[in-house]
């Protein structure tokens, strides 16, 4: 069988089964063209310490490959394939490893199975997606704390453990980011900005971030999440930690690849104490060290998978969060919200010189915010439920056999619908849903064999909004409106260039659009009222990357700017308590990327690093020109680690963020010092068993200022976690 | 829901961690509390609607050595089943002694003239069932002086000047300034020009608004004799509520909606010279304000803190107290030697001695 001469997924797959090899792949990812990589991906094969998956991986490659080619993997200790990015060098119809010591031959395509690359026939683009993989999420502790560490990335985070966590990508609005969980759109027409806070790492695998620019976003930063799976694996992990936190989690799958499931929990009490001046700014006789009660968080979840055949493949996830709503400033022991959401989606996909690929995936949310106490707002409130269903339909066909043209195109289709009611006698929110449909033509262009080419995305779509406010006493009571609009959607156009096997650059641009969602133009609780002529928000980018892989170092540095218009944001208008939603004024960000990685057996270090100028253009004089609140113009991650001895290593983190102004005013008394978070880890391994002690914020800083609620102080973790492989009956040693 | 929670617990939040502050020596704390409770003035589920936990109290007004307290009395869908009512209560022995039943409900502005205390009574938002009622609180009675429907809209403020009184009237999404006879009712045209009116204050023969445009907030004189607009003043932001302290200045209470909880700020504005000196800046939008009793009062309606700017430039700090946790202060007056704080989350007045 040879790799790579046809539908990679499928071929893939049988090799896997032919070999009992661990493989994973995802078809419904739209950006499987793209590499991607993990920061110093051979450490996990040094601590783990086992080679019977390398030389079953030699016997694999031997079907078309040249023997050399693993070579680098052996340096590298990349060993194991079920999540290690894998890249091929120098042929087709082959497998080899993303971290190899010399760059991949740019005239190859590489397509992403889960955990690997596997080499098509079109042409490589030249970039790599940074993967965040199991390791870098477990150290993280939360996925907000990992994709903080990412450059050109801000998260804001109030409280611990579940709290609320938006993450903005180069300024962007949280809402611009598009999240994508197996492949299904979390945000969605209901409220397009997700909060990552309540989606436990240890319900994960692996994430990709991919920023606007790069290949496989459509214009607007994407981040990918992968439920947590254990196809031709079983293990789990059991945590705990200060303030109450713990977790448990366990995975398992079939020998033959063909089944999986995943459950995880955690909660945390975060009764964590932190300095509170009872909101007196000017009395300090009654500043206190506080915590709060109803401050607590729990989540469930189960994710299964199953590959009835080589070309398709299911997968399903439930989960379930629960947590308090409380602040310092109103304290309230009863509040709760908690969501239920379900999603399914099937993918099939082949290629034959033509790749061609549908997807279908159907979602089910419900939330439900109690608040018997009436504290939470005004005193009338006593609650919200809300239920949402998103289905979404996608087919796409694109060349894959190298040629100086390979057009592609995929077509979607998505019905969004929400029902919003208040409980406690009131019905103040509207229902709407809206169906879209849109289209996107790509084409790559560039010699086959070349070092050179370039990319082109341009879209276009057409929705239907329709909201029906059911009853209550909005002040636009039982309106109905029925809205069909065309827009354009993201179009983005790429140049790369690859000189040298070390240096690959691009340069690209792009524009994306993003629709209000429903309680943008519909209004919301009554007093946010509708704005059914809200226009789209543009965003305008582009960027120029430079990288520079060579040995075990890799470094990359991006040149970026954006320009936001038309933000959809809300405000008052006038006397009197309502609001809507407008379009403001723009925005403008630029900046350097940077993130440099240094990995050898037995000591590693990544530096990630941005510095920005931010700028909003506002008619008011006093916030013109102004930095946005909470932004900083630095920001940076460095990290290093370890393995003195066989199953031992140890690391050292520091999050660090420079001075930034608590509001648009930007007076001095805004101003806030910056702050850096160090944190450490040991971590001791044994056949498939490991233990890991870590500490988060070791100098017990106060990051009182540091978003909207206090951050917990330092906090302790133990965590032991085992991870065997199914399909290896001798050893059951570990092939994460 | 989304907008729900994210007011409410980041909103709120925000507000209390006091960003943007300039902290000056620490006032005094008030040595001991006390409180009015107001309870018994809640609504009741008689409607088929759950009802508010609170009275929804809004203002206090000092008059003839008694206090008057504007209790809104919502039910669960923000109007009122139960008549909205002033009640008087004895400073000195804290019982309520009269209460005067309003013929509209909702009262959210008020402006006094002597013993005349004049209500804008917004109603239902968008429901024309308020109006400006007129409470004289020597003879203890109200009635009706325009309605919502003679006015064209909600009532949402009120100032008068000798016989006319000049509501604030909102039809989303203009809220104008509507002349009208205090004793006929009868109602003249709107103010030329005026469409986004966020507060009005009469100074001098001059009725000064402040327009709420976001893109261009500002204050303007509208001089009522001849009936023209003069002296544009730009504003910081959006205007929330104008005040005039003793020595002349008008004090401008400003706010934005924002990401994180958006903006506030309370202004100085030199009638001369049209000239702005800032008191404060606040990184919350959620902030009401009062100025008497030879101060200015400042209520964090999210935190829950009152504070009273006195000295010769009222900038002074000399009360800055939590007067509780989600209590949503409204507004102040002091009673000898205490200072009473209505509060609109919570069911009793709050004293502080």
């Amino acid at each position: 069988m040879k790799i790579g001469s046809g539908p990679a997924t499928v071929r893939d797959l049988a090799r896997a089964k032919t070999l009992q090899m661990p493989l994973d792949f995802d078809l419904g990812r739209r950006s499987g063209s793209i590499p991607s990589q993990e920061t110093c991906p051979k450490r996990r094969r040094i601590r783990d310490g086992f080679r019977h998956c390398l030389w079953k991986r030699a016997g694999m490659v031997k079907s078309g490959l040249s023997i050399f080619a693993l070579i680098p993997a052996l340096a590298l200790g990349q060993t194991d394939l079920v999540q290690a990015p894998i890249e091929v060098i120098g042929a087709t119809d082959t497998l080899g490893v993303v971290a190899s010591p010399t760059p991949p031959t740019p005239s190859l395509r590489e397509a992403t199975l889960d955990g690997r690359e596997v080499v098509g026939k079109s042409r490589q683009e030249g970039d790599r997606v940074h993967r965040i993989g199991r390791e870098e999420l477990e150290r993280a502790g939360t996925l907000g704390q990992a994709l903080a560490r990412e450059p050109g990335v801000m998260v804001r985070q109030s409280g611990g453990l579940g709290s609320w966590t938006q993450m903005e990508v180069r300024g962007a609005p949280a809402s611009q980011t598009e999240v994508y969980l197996d492949g299904v759109p979390v945000g969605g027409s209901s409220g397009s900005s997700v909060d990552l806070g309540p989606i436990p790492v240890d319900g994960l695998d692996w994430i990709e971030l991919r920023q606007a620019g790069d290949a496989g976003s459509s214009g607007a930063p994407r981040l990918d999440l992968h439920s947590r799976t254990g196809w031709t694996r079983i293990g789990g992990s059991v945590r705990q930690g200060s303030f109450g936190e713990q977790g448990v989690s366990a995975f398992g799958g079939d020998p033959s690849g063909m089944f999986t499931v995943s459950g995880w929990g955690e909660r945390a009490k975060n009764d964590y104490p932190f300095f509170w001046n009872n909101g007196t700014i000017y009395n300090t006789r009654d500043d206190r060290v506080i915590q709060l009660e109803n401050n607590d968080y729990r989540a469930i979840g189960v994710a299964a998978g199953v590959r009835p055949t080589e070309s398709v493949q299911i997968l399903g996830r439930w989960e379930s969060t629960q947590k308090g709503v409380t602040s310092p400033s109103n304290p309230d022991p009863n509040a709760r919200y908690g969501k239920d959401a379900v999603q399914a989606s099937a993918s099939w996909e082949r290629d034959d010189g033509f790749r061609q690929h549908a997807e279908m995936a159907g979602k089910w949310v419900s939330s439900i915010w109690k608040d018997p106490s009436q504290s939470a707002d005004y005193a009338v409130v006593q609650g919200m439920d809300e239920y949402g269903r998103d289905f979404r339909m996608a087919a796409g066909l694109e060349k894959t056999d190298a040629a100086w043209l390979m057009p592609g195109m995929d077509v979607s289709g998505r019905y969004e619908s929400s029902e919003r009611a208040t409980t406690g006698g009131v019905f103040t929110t509207p229902d709407g849903n809206r169906l879209s449909v849109d289209g996107v033509f790509l084409l790559k262009a560039g010699p086959v064999q070349g070092d050179y080419g370039a990319e082109f995305r341009v879209g276009a779509g057409w929705k239907m909004d329709r909201r029906n406010f059911v009853a209550g006493i909005s002040a636009q009571n039982n309106a109905t409106v029925t809205q069909l609009t065309w827009w354009p959607t993201s179009d983005q156009a790429r140049l790369w260039f690859a000189p040298t096997r070390a240096w690959t650059t691009w340069v690209s641009g792009e524009v994306s659009e993003r629709i209000p969602d429903f309680s943008e133009w519909m209004g919301d609780n009554g007093f946010i009222m509708a704005n059914p002529s809200l226009l789209s928000e543009r965003t305008m980018g582009t960027e120029a990357v430079v990288q520079f892989k060579h040995g075990a170092l890799l470094a990359k540095m991006s040149l970026w700017a954006r320009q936001y218009e038309r933000p959809i944001a809300m405000i008052s208008h006038g006397a009197g308590p309502l609001g809507i939603y407008q379009n403001g004024p723009d925005s403008r960000f630029f900046g350097v990327d940077g993130d440099v990685s240094y990995c050898l057996p037995f000591v590693w270090t990544r530096m990630t690093g941005t510095i920005q100028d931010a700028k909003q253009t506002n008619p008011k004089q006093a916030i013109d020109g102004k930095w946005p609140r909470w932004t900083p113009a630095t920001k940076g991650f460095f990290e290093v680690g370890a393995t003195p001895w066989k199953g031992l290593s140890a690391g050292y983190t520091a999050d660090a963020r420079g001075e930034v102004f608590a509001n648009e005013f930007n007076d001095s008394a805004s101003r806030r010092s910056g702050q850096i978070l160090q944190g450490m880890w040991i971590s001791g391994s044994w056949r498939s068993l490991r233990m890991t002690l870590s500490v988060a914020n070791l100098t017990d800083e106060s990051t009182k200022d540091w978003e909207f609620l206090p951050l917990a102080g330092r906090r302790f973790q133990a965590r032991l976690d085992w991870n065997s492989n199914t399909n290896d009956p001798r050893t059951g040693e570990s092939s994460r | 829901m989304k907008n729900i929670l994210a007011i409410a617990a980041l909103t709120s939040v925000l507000a209390a961690c006091n960003l943007g502050e300039s902290v000056a020596d620490a006032p005094a704390l008030a040595s001991t509390r006390d409180s009015v409770d107001l309870s018994g003035w809640k609504t009741d589920s008689a409607n088929g609607k759950s009802f508010a936990k609170t009275p929804s109290m809004s203002a206090i007004i000092p008059y003839g050595g008694k206090a008057f307290v504007v209790l809104q009395r919502l039910d669960s869908a923000w109007t009122n089943s139960h008549r909205s009512v002033v009640v008087v209560i004895d400073p000195t022995t804290r019982h309520t002694e009269a209460s005067i039943a309003l013929p509209v409900s909702n009262p959210t502005s008020y402006t006094v003239i002597g013993s005349m205390l004049y209500l804008a009574c917004t109603g239902g938002y968008g429901v024309n069932d308020g109006g400006v009622v007129a409470v004289d609180m020597a003879a203890r009675t109200a009635k009706l002086s325009v309605s919502d429907a003679d006015l064209g809209g909600d009532a949402a403020g009120i100032q008068v000047s000798g016989t006319k009184g000049y509501a604030s009237v909102m039809s989303w999404p203009k809220i104008w300034v509507r002349p009208f006879d205090l004793a006929s009712g009868k109602v003249d045209s709107t103010i030329p020009g005026i469409d986004s009116v966020g507060a009005t204050l009469v100074v001098d023969g001059a009725l000064w608004i402040g327009l709420a445009r976001s893109a261009q907030p500002s204050l303007v004189r509208y001089d009522l004799a001849t009936r023209t607009l003069h002296d544009t003043i730009a504003l910081r932001l959006e205007p929330r509520d104008l005040r005039l302290t003793s020595d002349g200045r008008i004090v401008a209470l400003q706010g934005q909606y924002g990401v994180g909880g958006g903006l506030g700020a309370v202004d100085f504005v030199d009638r001369s010279t049209k000239a702005l000196t800032n008191l404060r800046t606040m990184s919350t939008s959620d902030w009401a304000m009062q100025v008497r009793d030879g101060g200015i009062y400042l209520f964090d309606r999210t935190s829950g803190v009152a504070t009273l700017y006195g000295g010769s430039k009222l900038t002074t700090p000399i009360l800055d107290e939590n007067v509780g946790a989600g209590s949503n202060p409204y507004d102040a007056a002091k009673f000898g030697t205490e200072t009473w704080v209505v509060r609109f989350g919570a069911n009793s007045l709050l004293i502080l001695k």
